[in-house]
């Protein structure tokens, strides 16, 4: 299907305007150059709401304004709205001659009408109507849907009218996989032709039953009564297994996403700390703190117990001590101290020994003696008076004062030292590390991971439970497929050997032979033909992205794999997400090359309409995304502000067929140069190019814009 | 005799100036203070280091008594759990007197502990004001240089 | 849906290959009538027609061909 012209009356900004499409195969770009709110998304709306009425409206045309805003109810209250499209279909047909092509052209007219009150309006729902054209007038064709239903489906209205901000459908991160999965599967399903010979085979295989219903009814013998029916209640078993057996695939499909997602979500989680064990961590680092702060109390007592201790006193007072130890040293020489002698003298006197060594014993004349003076020394000495025995005493018991020359208070005082700023140091560690946790743990969403496990069990469980049912229906399945074909083979056998079987028996092959040309076309389409999809989309993805230096590093491939998801890989099959590893312009890239691939490989005939395609890309990939796309449509329809023509005028001079301007006159004088002399608001055309402007369309720089806007 | 429990101060009383008393508390742990703050673990323990440094840094022994009021902070008794001590005042009397004979005049040594423990508590209680640290921490800094410097004496 | 009916027809004739030509021209015949039966569906799809019963005749006309080369009788269908 080619677009080849449309006009609009009344519908919002477009109160009359005309628009043509190039439909020369050589030339296939149409461009409407048009700057920002100048009415190119209103261009789109209206093409969809012309083809598929108001369920194509944003918000599906509840509460959408078709009237111009400007509409003056003085003059109208009931505003007449029409949006007409022309367009060219292309049928095949087998004949006896080969493929026959026949070229048909239509005229969809869409007319709805507002009553305007003021500030509100009402809408009579919309009346369509259309047209074939031929070379002897028009002729109305009932009903008009469909024709268009059947050249631009509904489902696939967002792969030919595409508005480039919002062409992330297919591949928007935040959307369910299945969802996103579902519209690339419709589309692909449609687009490849999967549902046409869905159908058919399933009304083919009714056809088969009743050849056996046929076989049963022509009776001779019992046999092939009873393999025809049998094999009817095959055929119910296998067509109830096989709905069996859709349910269980995607009830699977449908819990195997939730166990990626739940695991996904635990490992998230688990990157960024376990709670529980983070409590765990909180509680030892408490134990810990407590630990140390217990020896810092101890090590401060150790240090307070330095000044109580006799090192402080003996090291002060060393000056004073020597002094005194130097007198009772000198008493000590005079032999006044020790009295202690009294106990030596008396040891002595016992062991019968004197201390230089001679003989004490009283039976020897000098021992006798000598025991005799000793006896008076222990005498005289007892008589000393009690200040000889406190100083005696002093000399005696106060040796451990006695300076040592070394500071044994430094000394100490330097362990006492090491060990708090030691303990100190570990207690600071320890409570930075406490600190860390704490904030760790409150950083933490409130998730919780014992509760995500046990759930992801449980779909596990489900999941699994699906995988075993889809084993077991798949056994089962084989299993009568086995009986079938056996049970078909007797029954063909005994129909051969029945006359009245013969022609029931031809009806049987036929419809085999059919069931099976349609089901290896469907298996055929489905691998090869997806896989040709995938191929295409990803050249045309690569070759779009290609000259970014940026997305081309990390960019590899993309597919779209057997399950209908589009997959975008990175070095070493990394999978990366489109919405963060993707900038702008890759993720519309993609979605563009995904639509070319397509419509490229199903060898459809349809154009592509979008809206801003470059938006958000420069340089050399937008001249790559603009090349590829005229290089793989059929017709190429792009709305085009200036910025995006800047730098790819030459490309659109090979490939447009057809370029104008349309521009809004409310956009003097702040961005037009030349006053439009119209006080309606309605978009304006004009005849220039991309390269050309005229008194109309001429407009101010941007620099000088933005100056004149900002005084 | 050396090892026979002597204490001839037993019976006399320790007193130190009023006007260093609430310093005296501040800085003991019998306040009920922390030890860093308050390093001497009884009133006792600093009248006795500012026994030392005042003889360390050879300071004339304070008048007490009479017109200086002074407060009772613990009476002799106390030596009896440090022993070492009684022998290191009366060395500490020897040593400023030059008399051994001293050793049988507790009184007067006493009243020598207690001029000296007057003239160096205010040295002591600016050891542990003064500094950037804590008192335990001032007071050792300053001990410490104390130490490493010949002696005064 | 005719949007893309060279390719489904393009495929469906590859299949062509492998079916067992029961009498000559039989593939051929075969292939007529599953674009029939494409047409059929698509046509389905834009408005309601008695799908099952023409796929039912045409699959009849082709078994008649396959019966009349076996040279059963026509006629012969009860």
């Amino acid at each position: 299907m080619k677009l080849l012209r449309a006009e609009f009356e009344n519908f919002r900004l477009l109160r009359d305007l005309r628009l043509e499409f190039s439909t020369d195969p050589a030339r296939k770009l149409t461009v409407i150059r048009a700057a920002n709110e100048s009415g190119k998304t209103t261009i789109l709306n209206a093409l969809q709401w012309a083809l598929y009425g108001d369920a194509a409206l944003p918000g599906k045309g509840e509460e959408f304004r078709l009237h111009p805003i400007d509409w003056d109810a003085s003059v109208k209250r009931r505003v007449p709205i029409v949006a007409t499209v022309e367009f060219e279909v292309t049928k095949y047909r087998r004949s006896a001659l080969g493929t026959r092509e026949t070229r048909r052209r239509y005229r969809i007219v869409r007319t709805a009408f507002e009553e305007v009150d003021g500030r509100t309006s009402r809408r009579a729902h919309s009346e369509v109507k259309l047209y074939a054209l031929n070379d002897t007038g028009v002729t109305p064709i009932e009903p008009p849907e469909a024709i268009i239903n059947d050249e631009l489906p509904p489902d696939l209205r967002e792969v030919f009218f595409t508005d480039g901000d919002r062409a992330l459908s297919f591949i928007e991160a935040d959307v369910a996989v299945s969802t996103k999965r579902d519209r690339v599967q419709r589309a692909i399903r449609a687009l490849l032709g999967l549902s046409v010979i869905e159908d058919a085979i399933y009304h083919v295989k009714k056809s088969s039953a009743e050849v056996n219903k046929q076989a049963r009814a022509i009776g001779g013998g019992s046999d092939l009564n009873r393999i025809a029916s049998r094999l009817e209640t095959i055929d119910e078993d296998i067509a109830g297994l096989e709905g069996d057996l859709d349910d269980a695939k995607q009830q699977f499909e449908a819990f195997d996403e939730k166990v990626n997602e739940t695991d996904r979500t635990i490992a998230a989680t688990l990157r960024k700390g376990d709670k529980e064990k983070l409590q765990r961590d909180l509680e030892a680092a408490k134990r810990k703190i407590k630990q140390l702060d217990a020896q810092l109390e101890a090590a401060g007592k150790e240090h307070a117990a330095l000044f109580r201790g006799r090192a402080l006193a003996t090291d002060l007072l060393a000056p004073v001590l020597d002094e005194a130890f130097g007198k009772l040293e000198a008493l000590h020489d005079q032999g006044k101290i020790p009295s202690t002698t009294i106990p030596v003298l008396e040891n002595r006197l016992s062991l019968n020994v004197c201390i230089c060594g001679e003989t004490l014993d009283p039976a020897d004349a000098e021992g006798h003696r000598r025991r005799h003076h000793i006896e008076r020394v222990i005498a005289e000495s007892k008589r000393a008076d009690a200040i000889q025995e406190m100083i005696t005493d002093l000399y005696y018991g106060a040796k451990t004062l006695r300076p040592l020359g070394a500071n044994t208070w430094l000394d100490e005082y330097k362990k006492v030292v090491a060990s708090r700023d030691g303990l100190q140091d570990m207690r600071n560690d320890a409570g930075k590390e406490f600190r860390a946790l704490e904030v760790q743990l409150d950083a933490l969403p409130d998730t919780d991971i014992q509760g995500l496990r046990e759930v992801l069990r449980d779909y596990k469980d489900q999941r699994d439970r699906f995988l075993s049912k889809k084993s077991t229906i798949q056994t089962q399945l084989g299993n009568l497929q086995r009986e079938r074909q056996g049970l078909v083979q007797e029954r063909d056998r005994l129909l051969r050997e029945q006359k009245k079987g013969a022609r029931v028996l031809a009806e049987a092959e036929v419809t085999q032979d059919v069931i099976t040309v349609l089901q290896r076309a469907y298996d055929r389409i489905t691998k090869e033909e997806l896989a040709k999809v995938s191929d295409q989309m990803n050249a045309n993805f690569l070759e779009m992205i290609g000259a970014d230096p940026q997305q081309g590093a990390i960019i590899r491939r993309a597919e779209i794999s057997p399950e209908f998801d589009i997959l975008v890989y990175g070095p070493e099959e990394r999978k990366l997400n489109p919405d963060r590893d993707l900038n702008g312009a890759s993720r519309r890239a993609l979605t563009l090359a995904f639509i070319l691939a397509l419509t490229k490989i199903s060898e459809v005939e349809a154009p592509n309409v979008i809206d801003t395609p470059l938006g958000m890309t420069s340089g050399f990939v937008k001249r790559s995304i603009l090349r590829t796309a005229v290089r793989e449509s059929a017709q190429l329809v792009l709305f085009l502000t200036h910025d995006e023509i800047a730098g790819c005028e030459d490309i659109i001079d090979q490939a447009a067929g057809t370029v104008c301007t349309i521009t809004n006159p409310a956009h003097y004088p702040k961005m037009l140069v030349n006053n439009p002399g119209v006080t309606e608001r309605k978009a304006l055309r004009c005849e220039c190019n991309h390269r050309s402007e005229c008194p109309l369309c001429q407009r101010r720089s941007d620099v000088r814009a933005e100056l004149e806007m900002a005084s | 005799m050396a090892d026979k429990y002597f204490n001839p101060f037993a019976a006399i009383d320790i007193y130190v100036p009023t006007e260093f008393h609430p310093d005296v508390v501040r800085f003991c742990q019998s306040g009920g203070n922390p030890v860093d703050q308050s390093p001497f673990p009884r009133m006792v323990d600093l009248w006795f280091a500012a026994v030392c440094v005042a003889a360390r840094l050879n300071l004339k022994p304070a008048e007490i008594g009479g017109d200086v009021p002074t407060t009772k902070i613990i009476d002799g008794a106390i030596f009896g759990s440090d022993p070492w001590r009684v022998h290191t005042l009366m060395l500490l009397a020897i040593g400023k007197t030059g008399d051994v004979q001293i050793v049988s005049e507790p009184r007067k040594i006493m009243n020598l502990a207690s001029g000296l423990a007057a003239a160096g508590l205010p040295k002591v209680i600016e050891m542990l004001k003064d500094g950037d640290g804590e008192a335990i921490w001032n007071l050792s800094e300053a001990v410490d240089g104390m130490l490493r410097k010949k002696s005064a004496a | 849906m005719p949007l893309n009916d060279r390719k489904i027809i393009s495929i469906i004739l590859d299949e062509r290959a492998r079916v067992e030509e029961r009498f000559p021209g039989y593939r051929d015949e075969l292939i007529n009538t599953i674009s029939d039966i494409i047409e059929y569906e698509r046509q389905h799809k834009v408005q309601g027609t008695t799908i099952q019963k023409k796929i039912n005749d045409k699959c009849n006309a082709m078994a008649r061909l396959l019966a009349q080369h076996r040279g059963h009788d026509v006629g012969a269908e009860e």
